[in-house]
């Protein structure tokens, strides 16, 4: 095998085998000159997960031990203060955190809203690029110079990366198998692979504030903004649980050939669901999106009443993409109805940002389209086309 | 003397199996529709019905692009390769259909960008963009071809354009963002089911003017395909004959570019599978046969396309590569036999 | 140069000041200026130079391949236009595409000029066809594909097209290279035939100096960037042949009609040899060839005779005789 060929396959056996190492090779966030401004202990809050089926949180004297459950294999965090100095008889862990950290990098949109919801987005020092970002502050921080640019996962800058040497990396985990680059590895930075964005529960979704709250030792705050929006969600849904008249829903668009419609378990059909609205697809299995052809859909919805969360902002664009949809009944009656409300000129829309922590929001919009007659407010990330 | 029975018999056939092809295409969807009600609505003309939207606004539309499709890039190729005297010369090689693209990359990765921010692609725009980038490269190796009187040089030429447009691509797929470069890579798997009336009847005028423009450059062809000074001596203007077959194909690739993606090997490979069938090399029988044969190796390959069960289609660069590409490596097989003459 | 058929030679292609070269970037490169020189139906000439001399500069341009530099070339009187088609055809040395043409394919091509705008052929254009593949004598390969041919097959092809173009002239450029001698020398015969029985106005640029002299009616040869013409014999008999291919190493033979080779003969032989016999001539260029003079010179210590009754050579070499039955082992021994 060539020397690279023997590379690669090391790394993957180390992921695969869970990042297990010697204690000599402990790569921890601890041993920095930096030297933080408040000795904090430890938060005693027990975090604790209503939706989320795979995250485990255990107490522990003087550390925290964090279990994120994966198909083949988990990630293990061990969040220690950081005023303590690791301690050889710890468990092995695949990152050891000193909490709360203080420069934490983020390709994560969602992650943003949640910083901010806790107020720690001052935390916040490298991103991947501004046009991809809704926050203000943020926006002008980056523009300030103060958060630094990084640019796409795919193309990330490395080099960048490394030099801001983040407490914390959160990056999206779109693998089975928790891939972590292993430049970031020898690294030694602790990454955070967020995938909130497989939840099926919208209310699952929300909860991963709870884990950013755990590496910036705000778990009680947490649990009481999360314990707020699971209420006013019961209870939108509440308002329109005894309606039987269900309307019919479609969703997106076509891309090229094919239109992707979110499936039964997804949280989007979830949301429809807890809103009284009828979908056409709600009972194929799965959480992964079908794809269909134009004529599938236009045989099965072209009825149906409503449009949402169509990617164009004005009827011109969407008939200019395909003039084919006029052929539906919500483009006949003009119920059409995009998600970019929140959005920033280069494109950044908080419906990412804020908007998937927030699922009270996110029904409220859908009730409000849906049942007009019912409940009217105004729309957070929902608008009519124009 | 060929014997001209036997080429009537096989036109016959080809006529058959197209025709054939057309039905197939037109039942093959992923929704079911029958052949009677197929049938009914074409004669009758578009109701108000589901069914019948759907035959006639994306069946049909995507059948007629499919022959336009295979009209037009072997036609291109047919006269690519007669003019070169090469049997791999197609619109790829000239670089034309890498001008076609780069007008599409411009258009999607950069204009994307700054002009129309989060909006989607609006079909009319693409088009021009992808055409002007064809015609782009289709001036440059014109200039270059009444300077340059020798053919290999120009296809040297043709290939260095596609390269520097392929790079220039790579380049800006670099520097755009995630869902730009997504739209794109997308574009490159090629498509016909985008085509609305608007798409096919452009693209129609487009192959229609440019076939009537072939059938009177048949002669010529023949006698180009001798070698060009006996084309000359013949009476044929050379330099008159090259630029008509590079506007055409320009004009083929760059607009069918535009609208269905790059599709590949079709260019090709369908004038060797004609010249092969009608054992002849005279354009008067090639034209008519690469279109035949063209339109029904771009249904067949749709048909094929969307057969996969429910409702993923594959892409239809996918479906022709997979035929194109054992014929260009027979193609390049069979070329050791043909020695010239001294 | 009349025959029964009494044509009378006429001036078809005329060169007038013509000036012969080419442009490379601005720059003017003339090979040969001054050409002042007429093709005359009925006759086959021959265009012959050493390489380099501009012969097929001077062919491309009269087949309007490559523009004149000044000068004009007229057909008929008429100055050269854009369509030569009807009255020049071609054959010429470059290489051959149309992979699945066959002999007929080919051969058609030669009606170009005549039929209509999609190229069909009447039957006019058939018999025509048919005909001129007969008269170069290849009707059996009329269906082969042209790249299966041999070398003397695929040039009498290309006459055959040149010949369907019915055109007063035929200009040909080296259309005996790469063949063997036999075919050599039919080729030459067929275009000499052509020229007599068709009357038509055959110019050939060849190597072939053998064959030029024996069957070309003119020659036109080109050196320095002139053209000398004359028939063959004229220019022989004038030295102005020697002359354009004079050359150390090369000696013309009157008698031959060929060129020697020169060779340094050091050494001196006597060889009875009165009658001039077949053998007799042969020995003597045996001998000539590994550098022996012959002379006739009985001194000579050296003395070789020949009998035909047993077909053998006595050499005497100081007296001392051997005998040889093949002049190979003959000249291994001298």
């Amino acid at each position: 095998m060539s020397l690279i060929n023997r590379k690669i396959v090391f790394q993957l056996l180390l992921i695969i085998l869970g990042l297990n190492s010697c204690t000599e090779n402990i790569k921890t966030n601890y041993n920095k000159e930096e030297v933080y401004q408040t000795k904090e202990r430890l938060s005693l809050f027990q975090t604790k997960f209503k939706y989320i089926d795979n995250i485990e949180v255990q107490n522990f004297d003087d550390y925290k031990l964090v279990k994120i459950k994966g198909k083949t294999s988990d990630l293990k965090y061990l969040l220690f203060s950081s005023n303590s100095k690791v301690d050889t008889l710890w468990p092995k862990a695949d990152f050891y955190v000193a909490v709360p950290v203080r420069n934490i990098t983020t390709l994560v949109a969602s992650s943003i809203g949640y910083a901010d919801a806790l107020g720690c987005l001052d935390r916040i020092k490298a991103v991947s690029k501004k046009q991809y970002i809704y926050n203000s502050v943020v926006r002008d921080r980056i523009d300030s110079g103060e958060i630094v640019e990084l640019g796409e996962m795919q193309q990330l800058d490395y080099e960048k990366l490394l030099s801001t040497n983040p407490d914390l990396f959160i990056q999206s985990d779109y693998s089975d198998n928790f891939e972590i680059d292993n430049r970031v590895q020898k690294a030694g930075i602790p990454t955070l692979l967020f995938s909130d964005w497989k939840e099926t529960n919208p209310l699952g979704r929300a909860e991963w504030i709870k884990l950013i709250a755990l590496f910036v030792q705000k778990e009680e705050m947490a649990d009481s903004i999360f314990m707020e929006i699971e209420r006013r969600y019961l209870s939108l849904k509440d308002t329109v649980a005894m309606i039987d008249e269900q309307k019919t829903a479609l969703l997106g668009a076509p891309y090229k050939d094919v239109w992707y419609m979110p499936a039964g378990d997804s949280y989007k059909v979830q949301l429809l669901n807890d809103a009284a609205v009828d979908y056409k697809w709600r009972t194929e299995k799965g959480n992964a999106s079908l794809p269909l052809s134009l004529e599938v859909v236009i045989k099965n919805q072209v009825d149906a009443d409503v449009w949402i969360e169509c990617p164009y902002r004005t009827f011109d664009k969407l008939i200019a993409q395909d003039s084919r949809f006029s052929i539906f009944k919500a483009f006949k009656n003009k119920e059409i109805y995009h998600y970019k409300r929140q959005l920033r000129d280069d494109g950044a829309n908080n419906y990412w940002e804020r908007g998937v922590g927030r699922p009270d929001e996110l029904l409220s919009d859908i009730i409000n389209v849906f049942h007009p007659n019912k409940y009217k407010t105004e729309m957070f990330y929902y608008e009519k086309l124009k | 003397m060929k014997d001209p029975k036997n080429i009537y018999i096989k036109f016959g056939v080809l006529f058959i199996i197209l025709f054939i092809a057309i039905v197939g295409d037109l039942m093959v969807g992923s929704t079911y529709i029958s052949f009677d009600e197929i049938v009914r609505t074409l004669i009758h003309g578009q109701d108000d019905s589901v069914n019948s939207f759907i035959i006639w606004e994306l069946r049909l539309t995507k059948t007629i692009a499919a022959i336009l499709v295979g009209i037009g890039l072997p036609v291109s190729g047919l006269l690519l390769q007669s003019l070169f005297r090469n049997p791999l010369a197609g619109p790829f090689v000239l670089g034309i259909s890498s001008g076609a693209s780069l007008g599409v990359a411009i258009y999607v990765m950069a204009g994307g960008a700054s002009i129309l921010a989060s909006s989607w692609l609006l079909a009319g725009g693409l088009s021009l963009f992808s055409i002007l980038g064809s015609l782009l490269v289709l001036m440059a190796v014109l200039a270059v071809s009444l300077r340059v009187n020798d053919t290999l040089s120009l296809l040297v030429v043709g290939l260095m354009f596609g390269s520097i447009t392929a790079a220039l691509v790579s380049v800006m797929q670099y520097f755009s963002s995630a869902d730009l470069l997504q739209r794109f890579i997308v574009w490159t798997f090629g498509s016909l089911g985008g085509f609305t009336w608007m798409e096919v009847s452009i693209l129609t005028g487009l192959v229609l003017i440019s076939l009537i423009l072939s059938v009177f450059i048949v002669k010529p062809m023949n006698a180009m395909l001798i070698n060009e000074d006996y084309a000359r001596s013949l009476g044929v203007s050379v330099k008159n004959i090259r630029m008509f077959v590079i506007l055409i194909s320009s004009v083929l690739a760059g607009s069918i570019t535009a609208f269905a993606g790059p599709i590949v090997f079709i260019g090709v490979a369908i004038p060797h599978l004609a010249r092969n069938f009608f054992n002849t090399s005279d354009h008067k029988i090639l034209l008519l046969a690469v279109v035949l044969m063209g339109s029904i190796l771009m249904l067949v390959c749709d048909i094929i396309s969307q057969m996969p069960g429910y409702a993923t289609v594959l892409p239809i660069n996918s479906v022709t590569a997979i035929f194109g590409a054992p014929v260009v490596i027979w193609i390049i097989l069979q070329n050791k036999r043909i020695n010239a003459r001294y | 140069m009349q025959d029964t058929n009494t044509h009378i030679n006429i001036d078809v292609l005329a060169l007038s000041n013509l000036s012969i070269g080419y442009k490379t970037e601005g720059a003017k490169k003339i090979i040969a200026s001054n050409l002042n020189t007429a093709l005359k139906s009925g006759q086959l000439v021959a265009l012959l130079g050493e390489n380099g001399s501009g012969k097929s500069t001077l062919i491309r341009t009269l087949c309007n391949l490559q523009s004149p530099l000044s000068g004009s070339i007229s057909i008929m009187g008429e100055v050269l236009s854009q369509k030569r088609a009807k009255s020049i055809a071609v054959v010429l040395t470059s290489p051959v595409y149309a992979p699945n043409y066959t002999v007929y394919d080919m051969v058609s091509a030669g009606r170009y000029p005549y039929t209509n705008w999609l190229g069909k052929l009447s039957d006019k254009d058939h018999y025509i066809i048919q005909k001129s593949i007969e008269s170069v004598g290849i009707k059996v390969l009329s269906e082969r594909l042209i790249h299966s041919l041999s070398d003397g097959e695929h040039q009498r092809m290309m006459i055959a097209k040149a010949l369907a173009q019915k055109s007063d002239i035929i200009i040909l450029d080296e259309p005996t290279a790469h063949l063997d001698l036999i075919n050599r020398v039919e080729i030459t015969k067929l275009l000499q035939k052509l020229a007599r029985e068709e009357n038509k106005a055959i110019l050939m640029a060849t190597h072939e100096l053998d064959l030029a002299l024996q069957m070309a009616d003119r020659l036109w040869l080109m050196s320095n960037g002139e053209i000398e013409e004359g028939a063959p014999e004229d220019l022989v008999i004038s030295g102005v042949l020697q002359k354009v291919f004079a050359k150390l190493s090369l000696d013309f033979d009157h008698l031959s009609g060929g060129f020697k080779i020169k060779t340094e003969t050091t050494k001196s032989i006597h060889f009875e040899s009165a009658l001039e016999t077949n053998e007799e001539i042969w020995t003597k260029r045996a001998l000539h060839r590994v550098g022996y003079i012959v002379e006739n010179n009985p001194n000579n210590t050296l003395k070789l005779k020949y009998l035909k009754s047993t077909k053998k050579w006595i050499l005497s070499n100081n007296g001392v005789e051997a005998e040889y039955f093949n002049l190979d082992k003959l000249l291994d021994d001298i």
